[in-house]
């Protein structure tokens, strides 16, 4: 009996719960200020960077440069009298030549899908290698423009179409030019998703600067492997979003940068 | 190998020899009192009260279900039973059978009423085991916290040996290891992600959970599976008396439990919920956009218990969390865990007990993105099912053993993609990976002497990946050699373990000890996040034909001093721990539904030392410790670092926690939190180059850099509501400042072109949280 009296007691404070106010909260808005600071930073000694590219749609070019310490200005010291030399798995030997200081430039070397090339860097009696295939060319179709609402803001994306062919191991890279100022944005991706049918792939920016009116340009790149590689760590260390290091190189001898033999495509399109 | 399998049997071989003993020692005028400890109010079991009998050395504690059992010789005795903040029990027995005895504690009046541990008052320097923390969960909800929400992952950080994963971050490294080297449990069921809002807040509602115990060295045999720690987390069993509604309001989340009696005495219930309403003050941005964003989580924790009969109890217990995070309708995602564990105690005998638990775990996200014609969801997830026996084995009042084993099935599903037609990827899913962990294990805890303490096991682990699936090998740049096509149920390989677990303490004097003691871990479910922070997209992969089980060995020693009759406590504990088989990643490298993300992987070694002190004050009207942390933890990978050690990301030279808890009156308790750490080890650019028409930044060694340093005061004071005896109706108020005097921690540091000069390059910190203040309202009734 007192059992059932002490539980009916209880029922009665679950109503008062009921009727309980909850009193005014106080919202604090919070978010993250930034401030520049002073950070001691090691000088790295000068290495020598690289990037040379083939294409099948113009010049050969190889720029070589130094890096410099993390509070100099942005101004890299080209480095002259390299002997440049390309050769590929069919013969042919192209020798470039400096057209302006560190960069070395060959107008007759039009590359050819399938074909493996070879880098040679000659300086100071050292000697720096890299080789790159060229992969077959996907056409791209069209360039198709959209806007969406991202995160806060309503944005244009631009969505290059193409038709990934079957079989696995197509890599991709897409460089933005708006209104002839090119962005620095690095776009790289493989068909593991998209194998094998359309892809209308975003190239997404959130901060994208893109309006009514612009003209937007967009080169679509076949890479191999290694270069895909490349471009993935490059933007995994620009975007913060891993440990920072310094992209695989695939040129030997302890140097920055890479060399590709990529296809080239270029299709424009105007915001409307 | 050899060795140790042969003192594996001996050891089983003593194990049942002991048991078989037993019948036989019975018989020589010797009886057992058995029975359980319990809170008065409440009926909820305590765990570790200690039961002693005054005319004897040694004694016993309750288990985790507040059982105990101590075997003596016929005779009289004084019977002690304590716990403390309770009254000790204190019972003449004359002993000429076998006994069973249940105790009812009350809380005590002291005014002391905050109690730093819940151990029995010299435990630290009587018992072998070492690198053991227990908090108290009043203790917990005292502490000055980020947003007034209560945290026990954010409190144990607070603790010598354990660091934060970063600003208000719920993630913590134990002694050098990794965040996912550390094995959580709630109830017994391994919880894959325990945290909220990106790190923010961990998984755990206060509310619910009963007794928190972090081992962070010296693993008991029963645990297994991580590297670094052990965090076991026992929920409430609930009010098995009368019904309790509490809960509280505070500025991010509110909470509500509600727990009774199912049957009075017989079994009771809790079911406790909380939920944030971050995403309320966003509907009410005039900003359109915002107002279309969300950004919550709520959490569930139930259990229930019965009582069968005089030998049987029930359990079941659940939880269940999700945090939902949407930018509009483009982008949205949500990720939480489910476990569920129902338990069966059995007393065999009044010496052994018997456990019986059958767990389900898992944890899952998905990733909805809609945008134009693109519209897909990406899902992932792990799942445990888990059977698990253990055993309690009482022999008399210096002895006692723990075996068992368990067997668990790992199914995870790294990646599966459902497209609409028009979207650019396609529907498409990345096998699942199935294995098998199973392991057997057996300690023995014993008192060889009134001064030498020694607690002693192993454990036989084992991982077996199986079919269906293929599994590949690959050359040293990550390409596929070759395929192999596995069956369902065909195993891939097998991996067996042997993890011995020793520790030993010698009392010289009463008040003093030294401990020793080595254990070796084996972890065979690995963490893939090539991300700096903590996210929602975590990838679990057991080890597999390319991924070899992660191992540790760790020595540590220990001297321990208690103070003016235990109220002061000091200990200092040194440690050195070698890893094997640990993972990074190699540059560029893709973990997101990825079927050759093994080929992603590079594989290192790892070691990390340190020592820590801890002065604690246990009692009175100002309570609370200092401790202090000075370590090192290095990695070595051939790919990484020019195949050199170097610092892993969590090392840091110095942490220093000051905690204090003062009560003013009946009603104010204040307390404060002051942190002081190195900064992490990081990587900063040492030069810059140009690629890709754009400043790129050269990196020399990795980790070679250090954030500044971090420090911050933290200060709450509690009131709570005028007692009155004739109401149960009880709420109390909680104000808190985080981050007193308002320092710019440093949460990032980016190196950015320079606003003023952009042909210049220059540093951005980014600091989160200064002077935070909160407010939270509980009630109870």
């Amino acid at each position: 009996m007192k059992h059932l009296i002490k539980r009916f007691d209880t029922i009665k404070r679950k109503q008062a719960m009921k009727t309980i106010v909850v009193s005014v909260l106080i919202a604090i808005a919070f978010a993250g200020c930034t401030k520049i600071i002073e950070v001691d930073l090691k000088n790295a000694e000068p290495k020598m960077v690289i990037e040379g590219i083939v294409t099948n749609s113009g010049a050969a070019k190889v720029t070589i440069t130094k890096s410099v310490p993390f509070s100099n200005s942005n101004i890299f010291p080209a480095i002259t009298g390299a002997s440049v030399i390309i050769t590929d798995n069919a013969g042919g030997i192209f020798s470039l030549t400096e057209n302006t200081p560190g960069n070395y430039i060959n107008n007759s070397l039009i590359g050819v899908v399938g074909r493996t090339y070879q880098l040679s860097v000659g300086l100071n009696g050292k000697e720096y290698k890299g080789s790159s295939t060229m992969p077959a060319q996907v056409p791209l179709d069209t360039i198709l423009l959209e806007q969406i609402a991202f995160v806060t803001d309503n944005i244009w994306i631009v969505k290059p179409k193409y038709t990934d062919p079957p079989g696995f191991g197509n890599y991709y890279r897409f460089i933005e030019t708006i209104n002839g100022v090119r962005n620095p944005a690095i776009w790289v991706w493989d068909d593991k998703l998209s194998n094998n049918g359309v892809s209308t792939r975003p190239l997404i920016q959130a901060d994208s600067t893109i309006e009514i009116n612009d003209t937007i340009e967009v080169e679509m790149q076949c890479i191999d492997r290694n270069i895909f590689r490349y471009f993935s760590a490059l933007e995994g260390v620009k975007s913060n979003s891993t440990t920072p290091t310094n992209p695989d190189t695939n040129i030997s001898g302890d140097v920055l940068g890479y060399f590709s033999a990529h296809t080239s495509q270029k299709k424009k399109v105007l915001v409307k | 190998m050899e060795f140790g399998l042969r003192s594996l049997k001996r050891f089983f071989t003593t194990l049942l020899f002991s048991i078989g003993l037993f019948q036989f020692a019975e018989a020589q005028n010797k009886f057992t009192i058995s029975g359980t400890v319990k809170d008065k109010l409440s009926g909820e079991v305590l765990i570790g009260a200690t039961i002693k009998l005054q005319e004897l050395k040694g004694g016993t504690a309750t288990n985790t279900y507040g059982f105990f059992s101590i075997t003596v010789p016929k005779g009289d005795y004084t019977l002690l039973v304590s716990y403390a903040g309770y009254n000790t029990i204190t019972e003449k027995i004359e002993l000429t059978e076998n006994k069973q005895l249940s105790f009812e504690l009350t809380g005590s009046n002291v005014i002391e009423a905050v109690i730093v541990t819940n151990r029995k008052k010299n435990e630290n320097v009587t018992k072998a085991i070492m690198g053991v923390e227990k908090l108290n969960m009043t203790e917990i909800n005292q502490l000055p916290v980020l947003f007034g929400e209560r945290d026990i992952l954010k409190s144990i950080q607070l603790l010598p040996g354990i660091k934060s994963a970063g600003e208000g971050n719920s993630g913590f490294f134990v002694r050098g290891g990794g965040a996912d080297q550390n094995l959580i449990l709630l109830d017994e069921a391994p919880v894959y992600n325990a945290s909220h809002l990106l790190g923010f807040f961990s998984t755990f509602n206060s509310d619910a959970i009963k007794d928190v115990t972090l081992y962070k060295g010296g693993m008991p045999a029963q645990y297994g599976g991580r590297l670094s720690s052990v965090v076991d987390i026992k929920m409430k069993d609930g009010n098995n008396k009368d019904y309790d509604v509490s809960g509280g309001v505070g500025l991010i989340s509110s909470r509500l439990t509600v727990e009774g009696p199912i049957v009075k005495e017989k079994g009771s219930f809790i079911v406790s919920g909380r939920r944030t309403y971050a995403d309320v003050f966003l509907k009410l941005s005039p900003d359109s956009t915002l107002k279309n964003n969300t950004l919550y989580f709520y959490d569930f924790n139930l259990k229930a218990n019965y009582k069968l009969g005089k030998k049987d109890r029930l359990y079941l217990s659940g939880y269940f969390g999700r945090d939902v995070l949407g930018f509009g309708e483009t982008f949205s995602t949500d990720w939480g865990n489910k476990t569920a564990t129902l338990r069966w105690n059995h007393l065999l005998n009044n010496k052994l007990f018997s456990n019986t638990s059958f767990i389900y775990s898992d944890y899952s996200y998905k990733i909805k993105i809609k945008s134009g014609t693109d519209k897909f969801v990406i899902t992932s997830q792990i799942q445990d099912i888990n059977l698990k026996q253990d055993f309690d084995y009482f022999v008399d009042n210096s002895s006692k053993f723990k075996f068992g084993g368990n067997i668990i099935k790992h199914t995870v599903s790294p990646g599966r993609i459902e497209a609409e037609a028009t979207s650019n990827l396609k529907s498409s899913v990345i096998q699942y990976r199935y294995s098998w962990e199973s392991a057997l294990y057996a300690s023995h805890e014993l008192t060889v002497s009134e001064k030498l303490n020694l607690v002693y096991g192993f454990r036989v682990s084992n991982l077996t990946p199986t079919g269906p699936g293929n599994y590949y090998n690959y050359d040293q740049n990550g390409l596929v050699t070759d395929t192999v096509k596995y069956k369902s149920g065909e195993s891939v390989t097998s991996y067996w373990n042997i993890e011995s677990r020793v520790s030993a303490s010698f009392q010289f004097t009463p008040t003093s000890s030294i401990k020793i003691s080595y254990n070796r871990n084996v972890q065979n479910l690995h963490l893939l996040t090539n991300s700096t922070s903590t996210t929602p997209n975590d990838l679990w992969l057991p080890s597999s034909n390319n991924v070899k089980p992660e191992i540790a060995d760790q020595v540590s020693l220990g001297y321990y001093r208690n103070f003016k009759d235990n109220q002061y406590e000091f200990s200092i504990e040194s440690y050195y721990k070698d890893l094997k088989n640990q993972i990074d990643y190699r540059n560029g490298s893709d973990l997101t539904a990825n079927d050759n993300v093994e080929s992603e992987l590079v594989y290192g070694i790892g070691r990390a030392y340190g020592v820590e002190l801890l002065l604690k004050k246990k009692s009175g009207k100002l309570t609370g410790w200092i401790g202090y942390t000075l370590s090192k933890t290095e990695r070595k990978f051939k790919e990484i670092n020019n195949g050199n050690y170097y610092n892993a990301k969590q090392d840091r030279p110095h942490d220093l926690s000051v905690v204090g808890i003062y009560k003013l009156s009946d009603r104010w308790i204040l307390s404060g939190t002051f942190v002081y750490s190195s900064g992490n080890s990081v990587t900063f650019p040492s030069g810059k180059y140009r690629v890709n028409e754009q400043t790129i930044f050269l990196y020399t060694e990795r980790n070679a850099y250090r954030m500044p340093a971090y420090h911050r005061l933290d200060l709450a004071a509690t009131v709570e509501s005028k007692k009155n005896k004739r109401r149960k109706y009880q709420s109390s108020w909680t104000f808190g400042l985080y981050n007193v005097y308002g320092r710019s921690n440093a949460f990032s540091i980016a190196f950015i072109d320079d606003p003023n000069d952009p042909t210049k390059t220059v540093a951005e910190r980014t600091a989160l949280f200064r002077y935070v203040p909160s407010v939270t309202w509980n009630f109870k009734f």
